[in-house]
Order: structure tokens, then C-alpha cells, then sequence
């Protein structure tokens, strides 16, 4: 690869993260208003945190209580973009290519773990106790997912997303070969991007928004770009890994039309996907976190389970090979 | 020493050190350092080469140090070094007593790496077995007991593989076990695997090791980063170099994987499991730390297991990089038992403000720990989770995959119970961990640095020695590394993460901050003193309600049960004993026309 | 320089019957020319060895043919116990300076008697010396036990008395129906013309000489007296006991076993009695509250194993059970002088009193130096004894029977480690510090244990003649 190659790819890289964190502002937007409207109220507009992020970011006074505050907007900000970075989005495979799935799943807990130290930083309890619910909430919802994961990779017989994509693009949608799977990571999605009934550790009645509760100025403003990238990551691993990435046209055959197609559908899909999430989360109250627990411990890990047993009884007894 | 060799240097020095220290008394840990030093920098010209030599004492010693021995070397006596470093600050009462003992387990312990016949292996195995032990006693006569039984349970399960291997060969070299059938190995692995499982406390022979860990922390990290080792190094000889592929091929295979190796791997994870989940639920630091091990060495156990190439090197690298961070774990932890005497999570808190490079220390032990890419904790882990994906072992994996999960909970834990939240009234003045304590951590530390950079550096060593024990190299090039799945490029992660770590800098240096003091909080309508606390007191309290009904049952307590059986048993069987001249006559009447009695029906 | 083995059994006697005549002088001395004989006799028995080791001696004493006189029959293996029970013995005599109770003049005796019986029991080759021997040997143990004139003292004693007299007799028996069939008492003789003999009656003999020595072998189920006579005993001569008559007794039973019978077809029996007395032996130790009674029975365990050596009977098995004596001898002898000290200083024998008793590293040292090497643990000498019987077992193929050895091993090292729990741990009682007479002992012992561990090279080269021994040679 020469340099220049090196330098398109990474300027490339760098705007579809850019669109990523807007898309992100602009789902949260857009969940704000829907909300409001099947709750019967107006509701702000959709570039209302647009707003709120500049305005946050531009404050004068900052506060802190020490260094290790710096971590969380720091890791949160540079993690969520380095996960983002490893997500094939629309058919641009990004750095996906050099970094599988596993390698993703760790990067995600680095803005993850930059946030809680950050947070629990602060002498505040709720911090505290908004970490520890949301680590029990990250061990309750792995459980499912791990184990849809894990069906996914025996089922294509590949950890990386790149290939991934392109399996599921010559042989069959995940959703479709692997329905069952699907269903539990849909639920798993739930608990995983905190949406209602799993809003557990950012429960703003309980314990004032448990670890956002001492962040302020520029950090909460950074806070809230990783809140947007998050947003879209975990719907696009959704779409990547489910339903083909919204890969429709291959790019080897229909070059930069086909990019532009492929990122439509897949805008298209993470909106839908985005939506299910968001109409669950405006209807239903909260979870306690050992119901949560539960609950992902219970039947999610069944349905995942057997989704397990179908890909291996597909992949191993009956020959299936995508 | 040209004369005695190797034996002389990772053998003799530390042994001979440790009679000198001891006669130093207050500068006894400071000299030991120094001998403990010479063997770790005397490895270096030993790199890649294959040295042996027979030293005999009466018994032959057959000592070899190739690049597998190496590996686990310096691994070892990298350890011995920081952790005597460390102590040198540490260790107040009797520095004479934990200076000649440590020396003494790192002669046995570098013995038991070089050993090449069954006989020195099992004599230095016992030497490290005892040394611990006393040093443990140090601290607890009664944990001391745990770990001894358990101790002399491994190296009697040991004496019982050698037996069978002396019973086929009539020789105690490992390179005369030819000739020996399948079931006799079978019985030789099962014995020599379950004798070094207890050194790598394998569920449900891990409970000596919650007790033994609470020993002083210098040691601990010793123990449990460098001598459990001894118990992965131990397995990986009996299984991939004694036996070697094809006889453990030989007992069927599934998938490619031996049929003797899946259940230990289906154990591994097991243990990593449980591991985990004791580990998330303590409150004692050093208890946390020690379950922590137990589950990370359950790792290691599946790569031991499954015995391909990835599994095996994940095995190695895994253990390597546990070596580090969980010494550097306990290092930490034993600097801040130094500064405040503590040993419960709860009673600490906000300790990273004033020990900062400590902080940072750990931090970088808890990254490796849970994984985080950006050290080399993760490459090891990807290589075990891969090697059983690739293999599509839907019980092992899962196993893993929540395990490391947990990992993250009681992580944090860590972190926030020691080393963030409240800084309390009495902890105001805590200072930051004297210089050679520092100096010992950063040293632990940067092999989890640099070798996640260029995993291809150790990955080499690893296939070397993957590739003597008869095995397919890895495949690997400097900076990435490839399974049959799916692959990974350090570089490439690293100068991404670099770049947008410095996007996210600049937005954020846009505007200054202002440090306010910890308690002027968002209370959200609490009295300021409600807010007052570190919320660390039964951190995952709600967690352990739901397993609460798992929780009860204690592989501990029936260890218990079973010994008081015992027991009582023996108190029946001294009543024989009547302290009575008549009976005893008696007993000798009866003996004699036993001994005749059965003489004459033989004849 | 030719030394006559016959001197190590003069010397101690005559000096015996000297005593009196220097304590006339003066009663000081004494313990010094004890002291003095001890040593000359270790030093003796040394030169021996050294002869010994180029050629088996056989001496035969004054010209008198046998069964009146005395026919010495030294081979490497005699020599090296005999080395070993004299050196034991001198070193146990430095720790008997600390016994002030009155008749001194009568204890010096009879430990010197002891010695001489239990020297001659090694060295003897006649069958009818070498109960004369044990007879000696007994007549002044017995003496010893009671010497303390206290309850227990005289209980132990008298529960000896009973067993060893019941022992000897069947020695005697024996001895009686080799001699009526055979005609002779010289071992090697016996050995050749064992054939001659009705082979009922040869078992007969045979048990009656295994078990008459298996009273002073502590053999299961003759063991009953050990734990109260060693109880009773004052220290230093629990300590005797332990390193000197018991491996006397060893010693004569390997010679019934191998020299004279040349048994191999009921071998098994002997293992079975072994793992008998070391299952018995470490269980019952387990639940000991007093320190010298745990310490009599794992001595009887310890003696069980070395009897599994002797039964299990291939080379490397012997070898162990040589060593075994050997590490035995020392390990135990330390082990009852800490004993001994400790009651001393604690005023009780109760070991739940004694806590903390071992932080003193002049006593500590060596206890835990002793304990590792009892437990078997490298590079102590009590590691290769007992890791050549396992492995002679192994070869044979005894895999049921090692396995529970193992098993009562667990035990043992159950046992010490609680011990070991109670003398270390913190406390604030103060102990009386040890005097030179008690660690000088502790410390000997303690060298030789740590130096034969790390470098058994001699004691293996005088190990190498078992086959020899085996072989029905001396």
C-alpha cells in the first residue's frame, strides 16, 4: 500500500466516523421526538442535541475533581471511535479487514472502561453505584450475545466482520439463516444500548443519572458524542452481523454506486433497528437490576442457546457451509 | 561456575544467596535481590541455545535449558527479582527468613524448569513446594497447612506418575518413555496433569489458594505469577513433550483435539468460571486477587487442553502475560496494604489520587487482565478464544467468553473500591509507595507494553517452542497475528487508537478545567453527610442475591466435611490402643499364629 | 590402620564397668568421659566402614569357634548403621548433660550398655550373639524407660518389659529350632543349609525371629509399647531409643529376612505388615494431644516404612530402607531432643501449650530442618529414602499398596503441619532460651540432615553394596 493509498483510506475512515457521531446526535434526536409523541408530548426538535453538544463544549467553566476525571471523555471519546473504526459501515470495510470480531468486542469496553473510571473518579456514590449496575447489566446481556456471537462465528466459520459481510452477501442474511439468534440479540441489544426497561444505571430518578451524575462543560459535552457514537455502533453491529451489513450491491462490481446504495440501506437499517429500540424503550417502565439480571440469564440465553444449537446442528451435522 | 554450568547459576547462586542473605539480617532482602538478579541477567546469553549437563549428587541431575526452559525462565526469575525489589521496603520482621526462603524457591523453582528426568524435577519440585510453604507460614500457621496439604497432594499425585513411567522404563529420563502402552499413559498423564493442576489451582483443587495468597504480597505475587507456572510448565512437559502429540492423539480425538486433552480444557473453563465469580464477590483484596488467578489460570488450562497450536501458544502466551500482570497486581495491592495496613476493598478508597503511579501501575495490570487490546492481556486471551471458536467447542468458549465478562466487574472493583471514589478522613496523608516498590512494578509492567506492540517478538519464542514439541508453528508476522478464523494487526490498532486518542485530546483541550474538592458534589438533594461514604461496601450486592443459591454450595467446606470424617475415623481406630499389657500379649499371640497359620497354607 | 571391629563393642563395655570407678574420682567427669567414649567409638566405627567398604571383615573373636565365641560378620551395610547408631548416640549424649536426676552414674552405664548392644546387634554374625545383643540392649532400655521413677516412667517400662521379654522368647525360639534342625548358629552357615530344613518348621522359625525383632522394629501390631515407654522415657533416651535399639532391630530383622532366609516368595507379607504399621502408625498419630507420643507413633510409621523397603526387597527398595534408617536416626533423635526441650521449656508435653515455641530460631532452624526431612521432603535426607521404596514398589508394581502409603503420608504431613502451625505462631509467652547442650545436638543433627540431603553421594555409595546384601552376602 503506498502512502497516498494510506492517506485516502484514512481521511475516508475519518469522515464516515464523522457522519457516524452526526448520525448518532440525530438518532438521539430523532428518539427524543418520537418519545415525546407517543407520550402525547411535542417534544424538542431533532437537532436539539446538535445544540446541546455545542453548547456543552463551548462552556467556560469546567470542573473536576482530579486527573483521573480526564479519563472518562478522553478513552470515551477515542474508544467509541476506534470501535466505530472497526465496524464495516455500509460495505466500507473500514479497518475492519485488519481486526476481527473479538478484537472489536474488547475495543468496545475501552470507552466503556474509560467512562466508569472517569465517573467513579468523582467521591460521588451514585457513580459508584451507576457503574456497578451497569457492569452487572454488561454481564447480564454478554450472556445472550456471547452465545449469538458465538453462533454466528461457528455458523460462517469466521471472527472477522470483513469476511463476515461478504459471506452473508453470497450465501444468506444472518436473520435469515439464523433467526432465532437474531431474536436474542435483538434482546441483548436492548440492555446493551440501555434503553428502557434495561435504563438501569443511568436511572435519572434513582440515582441522578448514576455516572454522568459529576460531569459538566466539555466533559459532559464529549460524553454525549460518545453516547451518539455508541448509538450507532451498536445498531451497526447489529445490521453487520445480522442482516448482511445492508451490503445489496457488491462494491467489486458496481464500484462507488455501489458504496453510496450500500450506505443508504444501511442508514436505513440502523434507523430501523434504532426505532424498535426506541418504541420499547418509550413504552415500558425499568427493570430492577437483579430482575434485569435475571431476566438476560433466563430466557434470552435459552432463545440464544438454541439459536447455538441450530447453527451447530446446521454447521457440523448437516454440512451447511455459507 | 564454568565448571557446574547452568547448575551453578539458576541453581547453586540463588542457593548459595540465600545462606548469605540470611546472615546479612536487615540488609538480607537487599542482598537477595542482588542474587536473585545475577540468574536473570546471566539468561540472556543463553537465548536460543541448548545447553545440558548432568551434575551428580548421588543421584544424577539431568539439567537442560533449551528455549522452552528459557521461556519460562525468564518469566520466573524476572518475577523473583521485582518481587525482591519490592520487599526490600516491605518486609520489616525477619527479612533474613523471607530472603532465604524466597531464594531457596527460585533455586527449586529454576530446577523444575531445567529438570530433564523425573527424579531432579520431582526433588526441586518439592524444594519450591516447602519454601512456599514456610514462607506462608510467615503469615499463617493454618493457611500454611492448607497449602501443605494440597502441596504434598500434587507431589504425591506426581510420585505416582513417575512410578508408572519407572515401572514401564526402569529409567526417571523423560526421553526414555518409549515403549510404554496406552493405558499405562494414560494413568501417567492423568497423574502428572492433576499433580501440576493443583500447583495451577485447578477447580476442585484450587482451595489452598485463596488462603496461601493472603501471605505477604511480595511473595503472593511470586507465587501466584511465577510459581504457579511451574504447574502450566509442568503439564506442557508431561503432555506435549514426554508424551507428545501423537500419543495423545492416540486416545481418540474430536475434531483434532485428543480425548485426553477436552476434558481438561471443559475443567479450564470451568475453573475460569468459577474463578470469576468468587472473585466478584470478595471483599478481601488479596482473596479477589487470588480467585481472579484461579479463573485466569483456568484459561490457561483450556490451551493446555485442546493442544493445538494457537490453543497451546495462547496457553504459553497467556501465562506469560498472567505471570506479569497478576504479580504487578499484587504488587500493587501489597503497596497500598503497605501505605494504609488495610486489606478490605471497603476501607479503602480514592487511594489513586495519592498514589497515582501506583494507579497507573495497576491500571495497566487491569487492562491486561481484562483484555484491553492495548496490552498484550488481550493477544493471549484471542488466541485461546479463537483456537476453541475455530474449533466450534460450544461448551469451552461460552465458558470463556462470560468469564472474561466477569473479569470486567471485579476489575472494577479494583479500581474503584481501592483506588477511586471517597478518599476517607484517615487516608488524607497516604504518600505514594517508596521508590523501589515503583521501580519493581514498572519493571512488571512493560512486557505487557511492549509485547502488545510487537506481539511478533514473543509469538516467535512461542513457536519455537511450539515447533521442538512437534507442533505446526503459529502464524504471525511482527505486528499481527492470524488464526484459521479471523486475525488481528497490533500497528494498526495502536496508530488508530493513537490518532483518535489525540482527536479527542484536542477537543478537549479546547477549554480549561478547575479542580474543585471531592466532597462538593451534584447531591440531588441529599444532606451533604448522606453522601459521605464509599460506595463500596457489598459492591455487587444485588448481583449476589440472585446467585446467592449457587453461592451456598462451598467445594471448601466439603474439603472440611471430608477431613473431619477422617477424623473421627481415626479416633475409632486408636482405641485399639488400650494401654493394656494383656491385650498387647495378645495381639502378638494372634499375629504369630496369623504369620504360621498363612505361611503353612502357602507352602 | 586396621581396626579391629570388635573394639566398637569393647570400648563402650568396658567403659561401663569403668564408670564407677571414675565417678569414685569424680561425678563431673563423667558425662565428659561419656562424651569422650562416644565420639572415639563414632570415630571408630567410621575407620570401619572405611575397611569395611574395600572388604566385608569377618572376625572372629579369641579363637573361640562358634556358638562360643563371638563371630563378627562387618559387611559396607553393617558398618554404615553401626557408623550411624554411634554417631547418633554421641551426639545424643551431648543432650544428655542436661539430665541432672540422680543415679547419673547408672544412666552413663546403661547408655553406654545400649550402645554396645545395639552396636553389636549390627555387627554380630551369629545367631545366638545377636540375641545376646538385643537382650543387652533391652535389659538396659528397659532400665533407661524407667529411669525418671515416675508413674508414667514405670508404666512405659513395665509394658516394654512384658512385650520385649514376650519378643525375645520367640528370638530364643527361633534361634532354638534353627539350631536343633541345623546345628549351627552362623548366619552364612544357616543360609546355605537352609534347604536341609523341614520347611514347616522353617516358617515356624521364621515367624518366631520376625516377630521377636519386630518388637524392637516396631512392627505393627508388637508397636503397643512404644508410644508410653517413649512417654515415660526421660528425653534424651526417647531419643536413643528411636535412633539406636529401634534400628538395631531394623537392622537384625533385615538380616532374618535376607541373610539368613533369603526369603522372596513371601515378601508380599512383609510389605502388607509394613503398610499395616505405617497406616496405624500415622492415623493414630494424627490424634495425639502429647508431642512425644505423636512423635512415638510416627516413628512407628517411619519403621513401617522402612519395613515395606525390606519386604518390597528389589535393590532400589533396600537402598531406600538403608536410607531410611539412616535418615530416621537423625531426623527422629532431632525431632525428640526439640521434643525434649520444649516440654522443658513450655512445662507441659501438651502440644496445644507450646505455642510459639519454635520462633526461636536456634530451635526453630532445626525443628522445621527435622519435620521436612521426617515428611520427605528434598534435598533432606528423609527424601531419598523414602523416594527409592516408593519407586523399588513401583517396580514390583505394588500401585494399590504405594497408593495408600501415600495416603497415610498425607496424614503424617497433616500432623506435623499442625505442629508446625502451634510452635510458630504469635505469641507473647516468653520461653526459656536453649542452652548450649540442647542446640549444639539440634544443630549437628541438622547439618548432617541438610549436607547428606544435598549432597547423598557417600551414603549412596555405600548404598550400591545392597546388592551384595541382598545377595545373602553380609
Amino acid at each position: 500500500m503506498s502512502i497516498v493509498n494510506i492517506l485516502i483510506q484514512s481521511t475516508l475512515v475519518a469522515l464516515y466516523l464523522f457522519l457516524a457521531i452526526c448520525i448518532g446526535l440525530l438518532f438521539m434526536g430523532i428518539a427524543r421526538k418520537v418519545t415525546a409523541r407517543i407520550q402525547n408530548r411535542v417534544g424538542p426538535p431533532i437537532y436539539q442535541n446538535f445544540i446541546d453538544v455545542g453548547k456543552l463544549l463551548a462552556k467556560k467553566t469546567n470542573i473536576k475533581h482530579n486527573w483521573i476525571f480526564d479519563f472518562a471523555p478522553l478513552f470515551a471519546l477515542a474508544g467509541v471511535l476506534l470501535a466505530l473504526a472497526y465496524l464495516p459501515m455500509g460495505g466500507y470495510k473500514m479497518l475492519s479487514g485488519t481486526g476481527d470480531l473479538i478484537l472489536l468486542l474488547y475495543i468496545i469496553a475501552i470507552p466503556a472502561l474509560g467512562f466508569a473510571l472517569g465517573s467513579g473518579a468523582s467521591a460521588n456514590p451514585n457513580a459508584g453505584v451507576g457503574v456497578m449496575r451497569a457492569l452487572t447489566l454488561m454481564l447480564s446481556y454478554e450472556m445472550p450475545f456471547l452465545l449469538v456471537l458465538l453462533a454466528l462465528m461457528i455458523f460462517y466459520n469466521t471472527a472477522s466482520l470483513s469476511t463476515l459481510l461478504e459471506k452473508q452477501m453470497s450465501f444468506a442474511w444472518g436473520i435469515v439463516a439464523l433467526p432465532i439468534s437474531a431474536l436474542a440479540a435483538d434482546i441483548a441489544l436492548q440492555g446493551m444500548m440501555m434503553e428502557k426497561p434495561f435504563d438501569i444505571p443511568i436511572a435519572p430518578h434513582e440515582i441522578a443519572s448514576g455516572p454522568l451524575v459529576e460531569f459538566g462543560g466539555k466533559y459532559l459535552g464529549m460524553l454525549m458524542l460518545y453516547s451518539a457514537g455508541s448509538v450507532v455502533l451498536e445498531t451497526t453491529l447489529f445490521v453487520d452481523l445480522f442482516l448482511g451489513g445492508g451490503v445489496v450491491l457488491n462494491p467489486a462490481t458496481y464500484g462507488v454506486v455501489a458504496y453510496v446504495v450500500n450506505y443508504l440501506v444501511w442508514f436505513a437499517l440502523i434507523f430501523v433497528v434504532w426505532m424498535i429500540a426506541v418504541f420499547i424503550n418509550a413504552v415500558f417502565p425499568r427493570f430492577r437490576i437483579e430482575q434485569a439480571f435475571k431476566f438476560y440469564w433466563k430466557w434470552p440465553t435459552v432463545i440464544a442457546a438454541i439459536g447455538l444449537a441450530q447453527a451447530y446442528i446446521m454447521s457440523v451435522f448437516l454440512g451447511v457451509i455459507p | 561456575m564454568e565448571i557446574l554450568g547452568i547448575f551453578g547459576i539458576f541453581v547453586l547462586v540463588p542457593l548459595i544467596g540465600s545462606v548469605i542473605a540470611y546472615l546479612f539480617r536487615k540488609y538480607a532482602v537487599a542482598v537477595a535481590a542482588i542474587f536473585a538478579a545475577v540468574p536473570s541477567i546471566a539468561l540472556y546469553p543463553f537465548y536460543d541455545t541448548n545447553v545440558s549437563r548432568i551434575i551428580n549428587i548421588g543421584v544424577k541431575l539431568n539439567l537442560t535449558l533449551d528455549p522452552t526452559t528459557w521461556f519460562f525462565m525468564l518469566m520466573l526469575d524476572t518475577l523473583a527479582f521485582s518481587a525482591l525489589l519490592f520487599a526490600i521496603p516491605y518486609i520489616k520482621k525477619a527479612q533474613g527468613n523471607f530472603a532465604t526462603l524466597i531464594l531457596v524457591a527460585l533455586a527449586g523453582a529454576n530446577g523444575v524448569l531445567m529438570a530433564r528426568d523425573f527424579l531432579s524435577l520431582y526433588i526441586f519440585w518439592e524444594m519450591m513446594s516447602w519454601a512456599t510453604y514456610l514462607l506462608i507460614l510467615r503469615k499463617s500457621g493454618e493457611y500454611a497447612r492448607r497449602y501443605l496439604l494440597f502441596g504434598v497432594l500434587s507431589a504425591y499425585f506426581i510420585i505416582m506418575g513417575i512410578g508408572i513411567v519407572y515401572y514401564y522404563t526402569g529409567s526417571f529420563l523423560y526421553s526414555a518413555t518409549t515403549g510404554i502402552p496406552m493405558s499405562g499413559w494414560f494413568w501417567i498423564l492423568l497423574f502428572l496433569v492433576l499433580g501440576f493442576g493443583v500447583k495451577m489451582a485447578v477447580v476442585p483443587l484450587h482451595v489452598w489458594a485463596p488462603y496461601a495468597y493472603c501471605a505477604e504480597q511480595p511473595f503472593v505475587a511470586f507465587l501466584s505469577g511465577g510459581l504457579s507456572k511451574l504447574g502450566t510448565f509442568g503439564i506442557l512437559m508431561a503432555m506435549y513433550s514426554i508424551a507428545g502429540i501423537s500419543i495423545l492423539q492416540g486416545f481418540g480425538t474430536f475434531r483434532g483435539v485428543s480425548l485426553f486433552g477436552y476434558p481438561f480444557a471443559l475443567l479450564g473453563a470451568i475453573t475460569a468460571f468459577i474463578g470469576t465469580v468468587l472473585a466478584i464477590f470478595q471483599d478481601d483484596l488479596r482473596k479477589l486477587l487470588a480467585y481472579s488467578s484461579i479463573g485466569q489460570l483456568g484459561y490457561v488450562m483450556v490451551g493446555l487442553g485442546l493442544g493445538t497450536s494457537l490453543a497451546l501458544g495462547g496457553a504459553i502466551f497467556h501465562a506469560f502475560n498472567h505471570a506479569f500482570f497478576k504479580s504487578l497486581l499484587f504488587l500493587g495491592a501489597g503497596a497500598v496494604i503497605y501505605r494504609t495496613g488495610k486489606y478490605k476493598i471497603s476501607e479503602m478508597g480514592g487511594l489513586g489520587y495519592k498514589m497515582p503511579f501506583t494507579f497507573l501501575f495497576v491500571l495497566f495490570a487491569i487492562f491486561a487482565l481484562a483484555g484491553i487490546p492495548i496490552t498484550s492481556g488481550f493477544i493471549s486471551k484471542w488466541m485461546l478464544y479463537e483456537a476453541a471458536i475455530a474449533k466450534k467447542f460450544v461448551f469451552i468458549a461460552p465458558l470463556m467468553l462470560i468469564a472474561s465478562v466477569g473479569a470486567f466487574l471485579y476489575c472494577f472493583r479494583i479500581l474503584y473500591g481501592v483506588f477511586l471514589g471517597q478518599l476517607s478522613e484517615e487516608h488524607k496523608d497516604v504518600k505514594e509507595a517508596p521508590a523501589p516498590m515503583l521501580a519493581a512494578m514498572f519493571i512488571l509492567m512493560l512486557p505487557l507494553v511492549i509485547f502488545s506492540i510487537v506481539p511478533g517478538w514473543i509469538l516467535g519464542w512461542i513457536s519455537k517452542i511450539l515447533v521442538s514439541m512437534g507442533l505446526k508453528p503459529l502464524e504471525y508476522s511482527t505486528f499481527a497475528y492470524y488464526s484459521p478464523i479471523g486475525n488481528a494487526n497490533m500497528l494498526i490498532m495502536w496508530i488508530a487508537f493513537m490518532l483518535l486518542f489525540m482527536v479527542s485530546m484536542i477537543i478537549f483541550m479546547m477549554k480549561k478545567a478547575r479542580v474543585v474538592d471531592q466532597l462538593d458534589n451534584y447531591l440531588a438533594g441529599e444532606a451533604p453527610t448522606q453522601v459521605q461514604l464509599h460506595a463500596a461496601h457489598n459492591f455487587y450486592k444485588p448481583l449476589k442475591d440472585t446467585w446467592a443459591p449457587v453461592l451456598k454450595y462451598s467445594i471448601n467446606r466439603a474439603y472440611e466435611k471430608f477431613s473431619q470424617f477422617f477424623v473421627e475415623g481415626f479416633k475409632e481406630i486408636r482405641k485399639m490402643y488400650t494401654e493394656n499389657p494383656q491385650d498387647y500379649a495378645a495381639y502378638m499371640g494372634i499375629a504369630f499364629l496369623i504369620f504360621v497359620l498363612v505361611g503353612w497354607w502357602l507352602l | 590402620m586396621m581396626v579391629q571391629p570388635v573394639l566398637l563393642i569393647a570400648l563402650p563395655l568396658f567403659f561401663a564397668f569403668l564408670l564407677p570407678l571414675i565417678s569414685l574420682w569424680s561425678k563431673k567427669v563423667l558425662k565428659y568421659v561419656v562424651m569422650g567414649v562416644m565420639a572415639f567409638n563414632a570415630i571408630l566405627a567410621f575407620i570401619v566402614l572405611i575397611e569395611a567398604l574395600k572388604a566385608p571383615i569377618f572376625d572372629i573373636i579369641a579363637g573361640f569357634q562358634p556358638p562360643l565365641g563371638i563371630v563378627l560378620m562387618v559387611g559396607p551395610l553393617g558398618a554404615f548403621i553401626a557408623l550411624v547408631i554411634n554417631v547418633a548416640a554421641f551426639v545424643i549424649s551431648l543432650y544428655s548433660a542436661t539430665v541432672t536426676k540422680e543415679p547419673l552414674l547408672k544412666y552413663y552405664m546403661l547408655s553406654l550398655l545400649i550402645l554396645m548392644g545395639a552396636t553389636g546387634m549390627v555387627l554380630t554374625g551369629d545367631l545366638f550373639n545377636l540375641f545376646v545383643f538385643l537382650e543387652v540392649t533391652s535389659i538396659a532400655a528397659y532400665g533407661l524407660a524407667s529411669y525418671n521413677k515416675d508413674r508414667k516412667g514405670f508404666e512405659g517400662a513395665l509394658k516394654y518389659v512384658i512385650m520385649g521379654s514376650i519378643g525375645s522368647s520367640f528370638v530364643l525360639i527361633g534361634i532354638a529350632i534353627i539350631y536343633a534342625q541345623l546345628r549351627t548358629l552362623n548366619m552364612l552357615d544357616i543360609a546355605t543349609r537352609l534347604g536341609e530344613m523341614d520347611p514347616y518348621t522353617k516358617i515356624v522359625a521364621f515367624v518366631s525371629l520376625f516377630l521377636g525383632f519386630g518388637v524392637e522394629a516396631e512392627m505393627f501390631p508388637l508397636n503397643a509399647w512404644v508410644p508410653e515407654t517413649y512417654d515415660g522415657a526421660p528425653h534424651p533416651v526417647s531419643a536413643m531409643f528411636a535412633s539406636m535399639s529401634a534400628k538395631s532391630g531394623i537392622f537384625a530383622l533385615a538380616r532374618v529376612i535376607f541373610t539368613i532366609f533369603a526369603f522372596s516368595n513371601y515378601l508380599w507379607f512383609v510389605v502388607i505388615m509394613g503398610i499395616l504399621t505405617v497406616f496405624f502408625g500415622e492415623i493414630i498419630a494424627y490424634v495425639q494431644k502429647n508431642i512425644k507420643r505423636m512423635l512415638a507413633y510416627s516413628s512407628i510409621g517411619q519403621m513401617g516404612m522402612i519395613i515395606m523397603g525390606l519386604g518390597i526387597g528389589t535393590v532400589l527398595s533396600v537402598q531406600g530402607a538403608f536410607f531410611q534408617m539412616f535418615s530416621h536416626a537423625m531426623g527422629k533423635a532431632l525431632l525428640f531432643i526439640a521434643a525434649g526441650y520444649m516440654i522443658y521449656a513450655a512445662g507441659t508435653d501438651r502440644m496445644d501449650k507450646m505455642k510459639g515455641i519454635g520462633r526461636n530460631p536456634l530451635i526453630g532452624i532445626p525443628l522445621l530442618i527435622g519435620i521436612l526431612s521426617i515428611m520427605g521432603m528434598p534435598p533432606f535426607i528423609g527424601f531419598y529414602g523414602k523416594f527409592y521404596i516408593l519407586m523399588g514398589g513401583f517396580q514390583q508394581g505394588y500401585y494399590a499398596i504405594i497408593a495408600l502409603f501415600l495416603a497415610a503420608s498425607i496424614v503424617e504431613v497433616a500432623y506435623y503441619a499442625r505442629f508446625i502451625k502451634i510452635a510458630f505462631e504469635k505469641s507473647e509467652r516468653k520461653y526459656p532460651a536453649p542452652n548450649i547442650w540442647v542446640y549444639a545436638p539440634l544443630i549437628i543433627f541438622a547439618i548432617i540432615i541438610v549436607l547428606f540431603g544435598i549432597y547423598p553421594k557417600p551414603v549412596m555409595d555405600i548404598l550400591s553394596h545392597v546388592a551384595a546384601f541382598l545377595a545373602g552376602g553380609a
